[in-house]
């Protein structure tokens, strides 16, 4: 599982969604836990914490946002060699098949539909880090 | 005040019942999962002219095949308050700012399920993004044009709607 001290980024456009996914990971154990209101103020952020030496290990973003949607801050990240690898999870309430396999062919790590509880993102964030630390050895 | 329009008078495809039996399902399917909240519909109905009787609402607006529609949820606050603060864990002010965001959440929830609901049934709705205001500040719809499909359904007791409006 990550380990206590990861640095993670919650993006959601709305600040209920962002508490309850905040929530969620505080009692998880994680406290290095930042905030976005959608994919633009985000991708910022990103960059932001990357050039200053301590980037985002892994992001939680929803779909459905203004300025920049989530599906788009994935490709973004995706299409930049010093973020392709990050851990990026989707956690939205778009639940339709073509949306789950847009998702997954931009290389999204795991995809939650909301509403979620605290124990399916607990067992997504395990697969997560398994698949990316599984990367990592290989 | 609403006035009824007979269900000749209506064509539109989001009308018909599956759609109906798919928003209440997309309603209940999410409720269900946010906590034991009880939930029971009244029968649905037709009006040009409508105005909401509870305090809080959510507009979404969508496309169908280039159709424009509008979603509105109507809340009352007792059942909001106690879906937040369940995923909350905190209180919240039925008056305040936050009960809008929360309500938009909701109704974000809600909407992704009818949406996937719907789609199985061969309706494909486009993504929408939710805006919460206070419903006093929300116009009726008085739209010629328009016609609105009312679901009326009650959370734990407290009275809500779902509106479907359509654009002639």
């Amino acid at each position: 599982m990550f380990n206590p001290n990861t640095k993670f980024l919650v993006v959601d456009d709305f600040a209920t969604m962002r508490k309850v996914v905040k929530k969620v990971l505080t009692e998880l154990g994680y406290s290095d836990i930042h905030e976005a209101e959608d994919g633009k103020a985000a991708f910022q952020l990103i960059q932001d914490a990357a050039n200053g030496g301590s980037p985002f290990q892994c992001i939680v973003s929803d779909w459905n946002m203004p300025n920049m949607t989530g599906l788009e801050l994935l490709k973004a990240c995706k299409a930049d060699a010093k973020f392709k690898d990050t851990p990026f999870m989707l956690v939205t309430a778009e639940s339709e098949k073509e949306q789950i396999i847009e998702a997954a062919k931009a290389g999204v790590s795991e995809y939650v539909v909301k509403p979620f509880n605290a124990a399916t993102l607990k067992e997504k964030l395990g697969r997560v880090y398994a698949k990316h630390n599984g990367a990592k050895a290989a | 005040m609403s006035t009824a329009l007979k269900l000749s008078t209506l064509k539109h495809p989001v009308f018909e019942k599956l759609v109906v039996e798919n928003i209440c399902a997309g309603i209940q399917g999410t409720l269900a999962q946010l906590g034991p909240f009880k939930t029971e519909f009244k029968p649905h109905f037709f009006a040009a002219t409508w105005q909401a009787p509870t305090p809080i609402s959510v507009i979404v607006n969508i496309k169908q095949n280039e159709q424009p529609l509008q979603v509105r949820f109507h809340f009352d606050p007792k059942p909001v308050v106690e879906i937040l603060e369940g995923m909350l864990g905190d209180k919240v002010d039925p008056e305040s700012q936050d009960i809008l965001d929360g309500v938009g959440e909701i109704s974000n929830m809600i909407y992704g399920l009818i949406k996937t609901k719907a789609s199985t049934a061969g309706f494909q709705f486009g993504m929408g993004r939710p805006e919460a205001c206070f419903t006093k500040n929300l116009p009726t719809n008085v739209n010629p044009n328009g016609q609105s499909l009312v679901i009326p359904f009650t959370v734990n007791g407290g009275i809500c709607h779902f509106e479907f409006i359509v654009f002639n």
